[in-house]
Protein backbone atom coordinates (compact mmCIF):
# COMPACT_ATOMS: atom_id res chain seq x y z
CA UNK A 1 0.00 0.00 0.00
CA UNK A 2 1.04 3.72 -0.83
CA UNK A 3 0.54 5.71 1.98
CA UNK A 4 1.41 9.47 2.18
CA UNK A 5 1.05 10.51 5.70
CA UNK A 6 0.59 14.21 7.00
CA UNK A 7 2.66 15.55 4.03
CA UNK A 8 3.11 19.34 3.82
CA UNK A 9 5.09 20.91 1.22
CA UNK A 10 5.25 24.89 0.45
CA UNK A 11 7.56 26.84 -1.80
CA UNK A 12 9.18 29.80 -0.91
CA UNK A 13 8.87 32.52 -3.79
CA UNK A 14 7.97 36.14 -2.62
CA UNK A 15 5.34 35.45 -0.73
CA UNK A 16 4.71 31.56 1.02
CA UNK A 17 2.83 29.32 -1.00
CA UNK A 18 1.23 26.67 0.61
CA UNK A 19 0.85 23.60 -1.59
CA UNK A 20 -0.22 20.68 0.77
CA UNK A 21 -0.95 20.88 4.41
CA UNK A 22 -1.60 17.86 6.55
CA UNK A 23 -2.91 15.82 3.18
CA UNK A 24 -3.09 12.15 3.85
CA UNK A 25 -3.58 9.29 0.39
CA UNK A 26 -4.29 5.89 0.51
CA UNK A 27 -3.46 3.87 -2.75
CA UNK A 28 -4.10 -0.32 -2.43
CA UNK A 29 -1.34 -2.40 -4.03
CA UNK A 30 -2.06 -3.12 -7.63
CA UNK A 31 -4.68 -0.03 -7.70
CA UNK A 32 -5.03 2.55 -10.65
CA UNK A 33 -5.79 5.97 -9.08
CA UNK A 34 -6.23 8.93 -11.36
CA UNK A 35 -5.77 12.32 -9.38
CA UNK A 36 -7.67 15.51 -11.02
CA UNK A 37 -7.98 18.92 -9.79
CA UNK A 38 -7.50 22.84 -10.39
CA UNK A 39 -4.19 23.77 -12.17
CA UNK A 40 -1.38 24.93 -9.73
CA UNK A 41 -2.97 22.09 -6.92
CA UNK A 42 -0.23 20.31 -6.47
CA UNK A 43 -0.44 17.22 -8.96
CA UNK A 44 3.32 17.40 -10.18
CA UNK A 45 4.62 18.39 -6.98
CA UNK A 46 2.60 14.87 -5.31
CA UNK A 47 3.65 12.64 -7.82
CA UNK A 48 7.68 14.49 -7.39
CA UNK A 49 7.45 13.89 -3.87
CA UNK A 50 6.40 10.45 -4.37
CA UNK A 51 9.38 9.92 -6.87
CA UNK A 52 11.65 11.12 -4.93
CA UNK A 53 12.45 13.97 -7.04
CA UNK A 54 11.06 16.94 -4.64
CA UNK A 55 11.92 17.24 -0.50
CA UNK A 56 8.96 17.51 1.23
CA UNK A 57 8.50 19.54 4.32
CA UNK A 58 6.51 17.64 6.79
CA UNK A 59 5.18 14.00 6.43
CA UNK A 60 5.96 10.63 5.27
CA UNK A 61 5.61 8.51 2.14
CA UNK A 62 5.45 5.49 2.68
CA UNK A 63 5.53 1.56 0.37
CA UNK A 64 3.77 -1.14 2.51
CA UNK A 65 5.49 0.37 5.05
CA UNK A 66 8.69 0.79 3.57
CA UNK A 67 10.22 4.72 2.71
CA UNK A 68 10.55 5.39 -1.17
CA UNK A 69 13.81 5.35 -1.53
CA UNK A 70 14.73 1.73 -2.61
CA UNK A 71 11.26 1.48 -4.03
CA UNK A 72 11.19 0.61 -7.73
CA UNK A 73 9.46 3.47 -9.94
CA UNK A 74 8.21 4.03 -13.49
CA UNK A 75 7.98 7.42 -14.15
CA UNK A 76 6.29 8.60 -17.73
CA UNK A 77 6.76 12.84 -18.12
CA UNK A 78 4.97 14.87 -19.55
CA UNK A 79 6.86 15.80 -22.45
CA UNK A 80 8.62 13.01 -23.94
CA UNK A 81 10.99 15.39 -26.05
CA UNK A 82 13.43 16.12 -23.33
CA UNK A 83 12.33 13.09 -20.89
CA UNK A 84 13.43 10.69 -23.68
CA UNK A 85 17.53 10.65 -24.14
CA UNK A 86 18.74 11.78 -27.93
CA UNK A 87 21.58 10.49 -28.52
CA UNK A 88 20.05 6.70 -27.48
CA UNK A 89 18.33 4.86 -30.07
CA UNK A 90 15.00 3.19 -28.81
CA UNK A 91 15.75 0.16 -27.57
CA UNK A 92 18.80 2.03 -25.78
CA UNK A 93 16.18 4.47 -24.32
CA UNK A 94 13.70 1.37 -23.12
CA UNK A 95 17.10 -0.46 -21.37
CA UNK A 96 18.60 2.65 -19.62
CA UNK A 97 17.16 1.29 -16.19
CA UNK A 98 18.57 -1.88 -16.65
CA UNK A 99 21.83 -0.24 -17.83
CA UNK A 100 21.71 1.83 -14.41
CA UNK A 101 21.27 -1.68 -12.89
CA UNK A 102 23.99 -3.49 -14.19
CA UNK A 103 22.12 -5.61 -16.43
CA UNK A 104 24.19 -6.64 -19.21
CA UNK A 105 23.89 -6.05 -22.82
CA UNK A 106 22.76 -9.58 -24.15
CA UNK A 107 20.18 -9.66 -21.40
CA UNK A 108 19.01 -6.39 -22.07
CA UNK A 109 18.24 -6.88 -25.41
CA UNK A 110 16.24 -9.90 -24.62
CA UNK A 111 14.16 -8.35 -22.25
CA UNK A 112 13.94 -4.98 -24.62
CA UNK A 113 12.82 -7.43 -27.29
CA UNK A 114 10.35 -9.62 -25.82
CA UNK A 115 8.89 -6.77 -24.14
CA UNK A 116 8.33 -4.70 -27.82
CA UNK A 117 7.04 -7.51 -29.22
CA UNK A 118 4.35 -7.83 -26.09
CA UNK A 119 3.06 -5.00 -26.33
CA UNK A 120 2.68 -5.00 -30.50
CA UNK A 121 5.51 -2.37 -30.81
CA UNK A 122 5.46 -1.26 -34.83
CA UNK A 123 8.89 0.51 -35.27
CA UNK A 124 12.38 0.12 -36.09
CA UNK A 125 13.76 -0.45 -32.26
CA UNK A 126 17.14 1.22 -33.62
CA UNK A 127 15.34 4.54 -34.84
CA UNK A 128 16.55 7.77 -32.75
CA UNK A 129 13.43 9.33 -30.66
CA UNK A 130 13.71 12.24 -33.68
CA UNK A 131 12.99 9.51 -36.44
CA UNK A 132 9.64 8.71 -34.49
CA UNK A 133 6.40 9.90 -33.75
CA UNK A 134 4.98 11.85 -30.74
CA UNK A 135 2.91 8.09 -29.49
CA UNK A 136 5.86 5.89 -30.80
CA UNK A 137 8.27 8.32 -28.53
CA UNK A 138 5.86 8.35 -25.72
CA UNK A 139 5.52 4.03 -26.26
CA UNK A 140 9.26 4.12 -25.75
CA UNK A 141 8.55 6.53 -22.45
CA UNK A 142 6.28 3.77 -21.39
CA UNK A 143 7.86 0.73 -21.76
CA UNK A 144 10.45 2.51 -20.22
CA UNK A 145 9.27 2.99 -16.91
CA UNK A 146 7.76 -0.77 -16.68
CA UNK A 147 11.08 -2.00 -18.01
CA UNK A 148 12.03 -2.85 -14.33
CA UNK A 149 9.10 -4.41 -12.98
CA UNK A 150 8.48 -1.16 -10.94
CA UNK A 151 6.63 -1.37 -7.33
CA UNK A 152 4.71 1.68 -8.26
CA UNK A 153 3.92 3.54 -11.83
CA UNK A 154 3.46 7.46 -11.92
CA UNK A 155 2.13 9.00 -14.92
CA UNK A 156 2.49 12.97 -15.25
CA UNK A 157 0.13 13.89 -18.17
CA UNK A 158 1.68 11.57 -20.40
CA UNK A 159 -0.86 12.15 -23.29
CA UNK A 160 -0.72 16.08 -23.24
CA UNK A 161 1.22 16.36 -26.01
CA UNK A 162 0.09 13.98 -27.90
CA UNK A 163 -3.10 14.58 -30.61
CA UNK A 164 -6.20 13.37 -29.56
CA UNK A 165 -6.23 10.74 -32.17
CA UNK A 166 -3.19 9.11 -30.62
CA UNK A 167 -4.46 9.54 -27.23
CA UNK A 168 -7.34 7.34 -27.76
CA UNK A 169 -5.47 4.82 -28.86
CA UNK A 170 -3.32 5.28 -26.26
CA UNK A 171 -5.75 5.07 -23.75
CA UNK A 172 -6.55 1.41 -24.97
CA UNK A 173 -3.04 0.07 -25.18
CA UNK A 174 -2.45 1.72 -21.70
CA UNK A 175 -5.42 0.46 -20.20
CA UNK A 176 -4.52 -3.20 -21.66
CA UNK A 177 -0.70 -3.28 -20.35
CA UNK A 178 -2.21 -1.84 -17.04
CA UNK A 179 -4.70 -5.09 -17.10
CA UNK A 180 -1.62 -7.40 -17.44
CA UNK A 181 0.84 -5.95 -15.20
CA UNK A 182 -1.50 -4.71 -12.50
CA UNK A 183 1.29 -2.56 -11.30
CA UNK A 184 -0.05 0.35 -8.60
CA UNK A 185 -0.10 3.02 -10.75
CA UNK A 186 -1.02 7.08 -10.13
CA UNK A 187 -1.95 8.64 -12.94
CA UNK A 188 -2.29 13.00 -12.89
CA UNK A 189 -4.09 14.10 -15.16
CA UNK A 190 -6.05 17.39 -16.18
CA UNK A 191 -8.29 15.67 -19.03
CA UNK A 192 -11.68 14.31 -17.12
CA UNK A 193 -12.34 11.59 -19.88
CA UNK A 194 -8.95 10.13 -19.85
CA UNK A 195 -8.92 9.68 -15.66
CA UNK A 196 -12.30 8.08 -15.92
CA UNK A 197 -11.71 5.68 -18.98
CA UNK A 198 -8.23 4.06 -17.09
CA UNK A 199 -9.01 4.69 -13.53
CA UNK A 200 -10.54 2.76 -10.66
CA UNK A 201 -10.74 5.45 -8.68
CA UNK A 202 -10.48 9.32 -9.27
CA UNK A 203 -9.33 11.83 -6.30
CA UNK A 204 -10.42 15.08 -7.25
CA UNK A 205 -8.58 17.94 -5.06
CA UNK A 206 -8.95 21.33 -4.19
CA UNK A 207 -7.37 24.71 -4.70
CA UNK A 208 -3.91 25.65 -2.45
CA UNK A 209 -3.74 24.16 0.47
CA UNK A 210 -4.91 21.05 -1.42
CA UNK A 211 -7.43 18.56 0.42
CA UNK A 212 -9.06 15.70 -1.34
CA UNK A 213 -12.67 16.80 -2.17
CA UNK A 214 -14.16 13.51 -2.79
CA UNK A 215 -13.25 10.36 -4.25
CA UNK A 216 -14.82 8.24 -7.58
CA UNK A 217 -15.01 4.39 -8.13
CA UNK A 218 -14.93 3.75 -11.59
CA UNK A 219 -16.76 0.32 -11.76
CA UNK A 220 -15.40 -0.78 -14.79
CA UNK A 221 -13.71 -3.84 -15.79
CA UNK A 222 -10.28 -4.16 -17.63
CA UNK A 223 -9.14 -3.98 -20.40
CA UNK A 224 -11.59 -1.56 -21.30
CA UNK A 225 -12.65 -0.71 -24.90
CA UNK A 226 -13.22 3.08 -26.19
CA UNK A 227 -17.11 2.00 -26.63
CA UNK A 228 -16.90 2.66 -22.34
CA UNK A 229 -16.48 6.64 -23.19
CA UNK A 230 -20.03 6.76 -24.52
CA UNK A 231 -21.52 4.88 -22.30
CA UNK A 232 -24.17 6.80 -19.62
CA UNK A 233 -22.39 5.03 -16.40
CA UNK A 234 -19.28 7.04 -18.36
CA UNK A 235 -20.95 10.00 -18.44
CA UNK A 236 -22.92 10.44 -15.76
CA UNK A 237 -19.80 9.67 -13.53
CA UNK A 238 -18.10 12.78 -15.76
CA UNK A 239 -21.22 14.87 -14.61
CA UNK A 240 -20.72 14.37 -11.12
CA UNK A 241 -17.35 14.98 -11.24
CA UNK A 242 -17.25 17.74 -13.39
CA UNK A 243 -19.93 19.95 -11.26
CA UNK A 244 -17.72 19.17 -8.12
CA UNK A 245 -14.82 20.76 -10.10
CA UNK A 246 -16.43 23.55 -11.29
CA UNK A 247 -17.55 24.69 -8.08
CA UNK A 248 -13.65 24.47 -6.66
CA UNK A 249 -12.91 26.45 -10.03
CA UNK A 250 -15.09 29.31 -9.41
CA UNK A 251 -14.02 29.96 -5.78
CA UNK A 252 -10.89 31.81 -7.30
CA UNK B 1 29.93 18.35 -49.22
CA UNK B 2 28.62 20.94 -52.52
CA UNK B 3 25.68 20.08 -54.10
CA UNK B 4 26.48 20.34 -58.31
CA UNK B 5 23.66 22.90 -58.82
CA UNK B 6 25.31 25.23 -55.97
CA UNK B 7 28.33 25.13 -57.11
CA UNK B 8 28.61 27.73 -59.84
CA UNK B 9 27.36 30.15 -56.68
CA UNK B 10 29.68 29.26 -54.27
CA UNK B 11 32.81 29.81 -55.94
CA UNK B 12 31.32 32.97 -57.81
CA UNK B 13 33.31 35.17 -55.15
CA UNK B 14 36.35 33.68 -54.89
CA UNK B 15 36.55 33.62 -59.03
CA UNK B 16 35.78 37.15 -59.02
CA UNK B 17 38.77 37.69 -56.70
CA UNK B 18 41.34 35.72 -58.93
CA UNK B 19 40.17 37.80 -62.24
CA UNK B 20 40.40 41.29 -60.43
CA UNK B 21 43.76 39.79 -59.07
CA UNK B 22 44.81 39.24 -62.88
CA UNK B 23 43.54 42.37 -64.09
CA UNK B 24 45.33 44.21 -61.92
CA UNK B 25 48.61 42.36 -62.07
CA UNK B 26 48.04 42.76 -66.62
CA UNK B 27 47.99 46.36 -66.40
CA UNK B 28 50.51 46.54 -63.87
CA UNK B 29 48.82 48.75 -61.52
CA UNK B 30 50.60 47.38 -57.91
CA UNK B 31 53.82 47.57 -57.20
CA UNK B 32 54.58 43.46 -57.31
CA UNK B 33 56.24 44.24 -54.33
CA UNK B 34 53.16 44.84 -52.65
CA UNK B 35 50.87 42.25 -55.18
CA UNK B 36 53.13 39.48 -57.15
CA UNK B 37 51.28 38.12 -59.51
CA UNK B 38 49.48 35.12 -59.38
CA UNK B 39 51.54 33.20 -61.42
CA UNK B 40 54.52 33.47 -59.33
CA UNK B 41 52.35 32.80 -56.44
CA UNK B 42 51.33 29.46 -57.96
CA UNK B 43 55.46 28.20 -58.69
CA UNK B 44 55.62 29.32 -54.77
CA UNK B 45 53.29 27.04 -53.71
CA UNK B 46 54.92 24.44 -55.84
CA UNK B 47 58.11 25.51 -54.68
CA UNK B 48 56.97 25.40 -50.85
CA UNK B 49 55.76 21.78 -51.04
CA UNK B 50 59.22 21.06 -53.00
CA UNK B 51 61.23 22.23 -50.50
CA UNK B 52 59.81 21.57 -46.57
CA UNK B 53 56.80 22.29 -46.98
CA UNK B 54 55.15 18.99 -45.86
CA UNK B 55 57.19 19.10 -42.70
CA UNK B 56 55.87 22.39 -42.42
CA UNK B 57 51.96 21.63 -42.96
CA UNK B 58 53.02 18.37 -40.75
CA UNK B 59 54.99 20.42 -37.77
CA UNK B 60 51.99 22.79 -37.41
CA UNK B 61 49.54 20.47 -37.27
CA UNK B 62 51.25 18.35 -34.66
CA UNK B 63 51.57 21.42 -32.69
CA UNK B 64 47.60 22.54 -32.95
CA UNK B 65 46.61 18.79 -32.44
CA UNK B 66 48.98 18.23 -29.41
CA UNK B 67 46.97 21.83 -28.05
CA UNK B 68 43.60 20.43 -28.61
CA UNK B 69 44.24 17.23 -27.20
CA UNK B 70 46.15 18.23 -24.04
CA UNK B 71 43.20 20.99 -23.79
CA UNK B 72 40.31 18.07 -23.76
CA UNK B 73 41.84 15.89 -21.64
CA UNK B 74 42.01 18.70 -18.86
CA UNK B 75 39.42 21.36 -19.75
CA UNK B 76 36.56 18.77 -19.97
CA UNK B 77 37.05 16.84 -16.60
CA UNK B 78 36.99 20.38 -15.26
CA UNK B 79 34.12 22.17 -16.82
CA UNK B 80 32.15 18.72 -15.89
CA UNK B 81 33.13 19.34 -12.13
CA UNK B 82 32.27 22.81 -12.10
CA UNK B 83 28.92 22.35 -13.94
CA UNK B 84 27.98 19.48 -10.81
CA UNK B 85 29.25 22.00 -8.36
CA UNK B 86 27.48 24.86 -7.89
CA UNK B 87 29.84 26.80 -5.11
CA UNK B 88 33.01 25.81 -6.86
CA UNK B 89 32.31 27.60 -9.52
CA UNK B 90 31.02 30.38 -8.09
CA UNK B 91 33.98 30.53 -6.49
CA UNK B 92 36.41 30.68 -9.41
CA UNK B 93 34.06 32.52 -11.97
CA UNK B 94 36.39 35.36 -11.54
CA UNK B 95 39.23 33.82 -12.53
CA UNK B 96 37.96 31.97 -15.29
CA UNK B 97 36.73 35.46 -16.48
CA UNK B 98 39.60 37.26 -15.80
CA UNK B 99 42.14 34.55 -17.65
CA UNK B 100 39.86 34.12 -21.22
CA UNK B 101 39.67 37.80 -21.17
CA UNK B 102 43.17 38.81 -22.07
CA UNK B 103 44.08 38.89 -25.40
CA UNK B 104 45.93 35.37 -25.56
CA UNK B 105 49.22 36.99 -27.19
CA UNK B 106 50.08 38.97 -23.85
CA UNK B 107 51.11 35.85 -22.49
CA UNK B 108 53.70 35.15 -24.93
CA UNK B 109 56.66 36.47 -23.00
CA UNK B 110 55.91 34.58 -19.74
CA UNK B 111 55.48 31.07 -21.36
CA UNK B 112 58.82 32.12 -22.99
CA UNK B 113 60.55 32.65 -20.07
CA UNK B 114 59.08 29.63 -17.96
CA UNK B 115 59.30 26.88 -21.45
CA UNK B 116 61.80 28.44 -23.53
CA UNK B 117 61.14 28.88 -27.18
CA UNK B 118 60.49 25.13 -28.07
CA UNK B 119 57.37 22.86 -28.81
CA UNK B 120 56.75 23.12 -25.24
CA UNK B 121 55.95 26.92 -25.02
CA UNK B 122 54.39 26.76 -28.48
CA UNK B 123 51.73 23.79 -26.71
CA UNK B 124 51.80 25.17 -23.42
CA UNK B 125 50.36 28.68 -24.78
CA UNK B 126 47.86 26.99 -27.35
CA UNK B 127 46.83 24.81 -24.28
CA UNK B 128 46.38 27.93 -22.10
CA UNK B 129 44.66 29.67 -24.18
CA UNK B 130 42.29 27.21 -25.57
CA UNK B 131 41.43 25.44 -21.74
CA UNK B 132 39.07 28.63 -20.98
CA UNK B 133 37.10 28.76 -24.02
CA UNK B 134 36.67 24.83 -23.73
CA UNK B 135 35.85 25.05 -20.06
CA UNK B 136 33.57 27.62 -20.71
CA UNK B 137 32.06 25.58 -23.16
CA UNK B 138 31.63 22.12 -20.65
CA UNK B 139 30.09 24.45 -18.06
CA UNK B 140 27.69 25.95 -19.83
CA UNK B 141 27.00 22.16 -21.24
CA UNK B 142 26.35 20.87 -18.40
CA UNK B 143 24.30 23.92 -16.97
CA UNK B 144 21.50 24.16 -19.49
CA UNK B 145 21.41 20.15 -19.62
CA UNK B 146 17.07 19.93 -18.88
CA UNK B 147 15.43 19.32 -15.79
CA UNK B 148 13.61 16.77 -16.82
CA UNK B 149 16.23 14.37 -18.15
CA UNK B 150 18.03 14.76 -14.62
CA UNK B 151 14.96 14.05 -13.18
CA UNK B 152 14.62 10.88 -15.81
CA UNK B 153 18.10 9.76 -14.05
CA UNK B 154 17.22 10.00 -11.27
CA UNK B 155 14.07 7.99 -11.16
CA UNK B 156 16.04 5.49 -12.85
CA UNK B 157 18.63 5.83 -10.06
CA UNK B 158 21.62 6.74 -12.25
CA UNK B 159 24.08 8.67 -10.04
CA UNK B 160 27.60 9.66 -9.20
CA UNK B 161 29.91 8.00 -12.27
CA UNK B 162 26.57 6.33 -14.06
CA UNK B 163 24.64 10.01 -13.97
CA UNK B 164 27.87 11.48 -15.18
CA UNK B 165 28.97 9.03 -18.23
CA UNK B 166 25.22 8.01 -19.42
CA UNK B 167 23.59 11.52 -18.98
CA UNK B 168 25.63 14.35 -18.19
CA UNK B 169 28.35 13.59 -20.58
CA UNK B 170 26.04 13.38 -23.32
CA UNK B 171 23.68 15.89 -22.63
CA UNK B 172 27.13 18.41 -22.66
CA UNK B 173 28.48 17.16 -25.70
CA UNK B 174 26.48 19.00 -28.28
CA UNK B 175 28.28 22.34 -26.07
CA UNK B 176 31.47 20.09 -25.44
CA UNK B 177 31.52 19.94 -29.68
CA UNK B 178 31.73 23.83 -30.13
CA UNK B 179 34.20 24.15 -27.84
CA UNK B 180 36.54 22.06 -29.35
CA UNK B 181 35.49 23.81 -32.83
CA UNK B 182 36.45 27.01 -31.33
CA UNK B 183 39.69 25.32 -29.79
CA UNK B 184 40.74 24.10 -32.81
CA UNK B 185 40.45 27.57 -34.67
CA UNK B 186 42.46 29.15 -32.09
CA UNK B 187 44.95 27.00 -31.28
CA UNK B 188 45.49 26.77 -35.47
CA UNK B 189 45.84 30.97 -34.97
CA UNK B 190 48.57 30.74 -31.46
CA UNK B 191 50.62 27.91 -33.52
CA UNK B 192 50.85 30.37 -36.49
CA UNK B 193 51.62 33.00 -34.43
CA UNK B 194 53.63 31.28 -31.94
CA UNK B 195 55.60 29.81 -35.46
CA UNK B 196 56.10 33.45 -36.43
CA UNK B 197 57.42 35.05 -33.65
CA UNK B 198 59.33 32.54 -31.46
CA UNK B 199 60.88 30.46 -34.65
CA UNK B 200 61.15 27.00 -35.00
CA UNK B 201 62.58 24.59 -37.86
CA UNK B 202 59.77 23.68 -39.48
CA UNK B 203 56.18 25.31 -39.51
CA UNK B 204 54.09 27.54 -41.93
CA UNK B 205 54.18 30.09 -39.58
CA UNK B 206 57.77 30.44 -39.81
CA UNK B 207 57.79 30.04 -43.92
CA UNK B 208 55.12 33.18 -43.76
CA UNK B 209 57.68 35.24 -41.08
CA UNK B 210 60.86 34.40 -43.45
CA UNK B 211 59.22 35.31 -46.34
CA UNK B 212 58.19 38.83 -44.56
CA UNK B 213 61.67 39.49 -43.37
CA UNK B 214 63.61 39.05 -47.19
CA UNK B 215 60.95 40.72 -48.86
CA UNK B 216 59.49 37.97 -51.14
CA UNK B 217 55.72 38.38 -51.16
CA UNK B 218 55.17 35.84 -53.61
CA UNK B 219 56.37 33.39 -51.50
CA UNK B 220 54.71 34.63 -48.44
CA UNK B 221 50.85 34.99 -50.64
CA UNK B 222 52.00 31.17 -51.23
CA UNK B 223 51.98 30.32 -47.13
CA UNK B 224 49.29 32.53 -46.42
CA UNK B 225 47.54 30.78 -48.89
CA UNK B 226 48.65 27.10 -47.73
CA UNK B 227 47.86 28.40 -44.41
CA UNK B 228 44.18 29.20 -45.07
CA UNK B 229 43.79 25.85 -47.06
CA UNK B 230 44.48 23.70 -44.05
CA UNK B 231 42.61 26.06 -41.88
CA UNK B 232 39.32 25.14 -44.30
CA UNK B 233 40.15 21.77 -44.74
CA UNK B 234 40.21 21.94 -40.61
CA UNK B 235 37.09 23.31 -40.25
CA UNK B 236 34.98 21.14 -43.04
CA UNK B 237 36.58 17.75 -41.45
CA UNK B 238 35.65 18.74 -37.81
CA UNK B 239 32.22 19.45 -38.78
CA UNK B 240 31.30 16.99 -40.92
CA UNK B 241 32.57 14.30 -38.42
CA UNK B 242 31.07 16.28 -35.76
CA UNK B 243 27.40 15.71 -37.58
CA UNK B 244 28.09 11.37 -36.64
CA UNK B 245 28.95 12.61 -33.10
CA UNK B 246 26.19 14.31 -32.14
CA UNK B 247 23.50 13.24 -34.88
CA UNK B 248 20.70 14.43 -32.85
CA UNK B 249 21.33 17.95 -32.76
CA UNK B 250 18.78 20.16 -34.57
CA UNK B 251 16.24 17.27 -34.58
Amino acid sequence: MLKIQSLSKSYQNKIKNRVFENFNLEIENGEFVAVFGPNGCGKSTLLNSIAGLTDIDKGEILFNNSTIENLKIGFVFQDYKTSLFPWLSADENISFPLKVGGFNKRKRNLIVRRMFKKYKGNFDLKSYPYELSGGQQQFVAVLRSIVIEPDLILLDEPFSSLDYQTTLLWLERLSKIWHELKITTLFVSHEIDDAIFLAQRIILLSNKPTKIIKIFEVNEKYPRKLSFMGSSKFNSLKRNILSLYEKEIRKN
Amino acid sequence: MFTTNKVPLQIFAPILILILWMIADGLKIVNPVFLPSLKDVAINIINIFLLDGFYAVGFTLYRTFTSLIITSLIAIPVGLILGLNKNLYTSTELLIDFFRSVPATAFFPIFLLFLGIGDMAKIGISVFVCFWILLINTYYGVKNIPATRLKVAKVYKAEGYNLLRFVIFYDSLPQIVIGLRLSLSISLIITIVAEMFIGTRYGLGKIIYDSYAIYDTAQLFAAIFITGILGYILNKLFISTEKKFIHWIGK
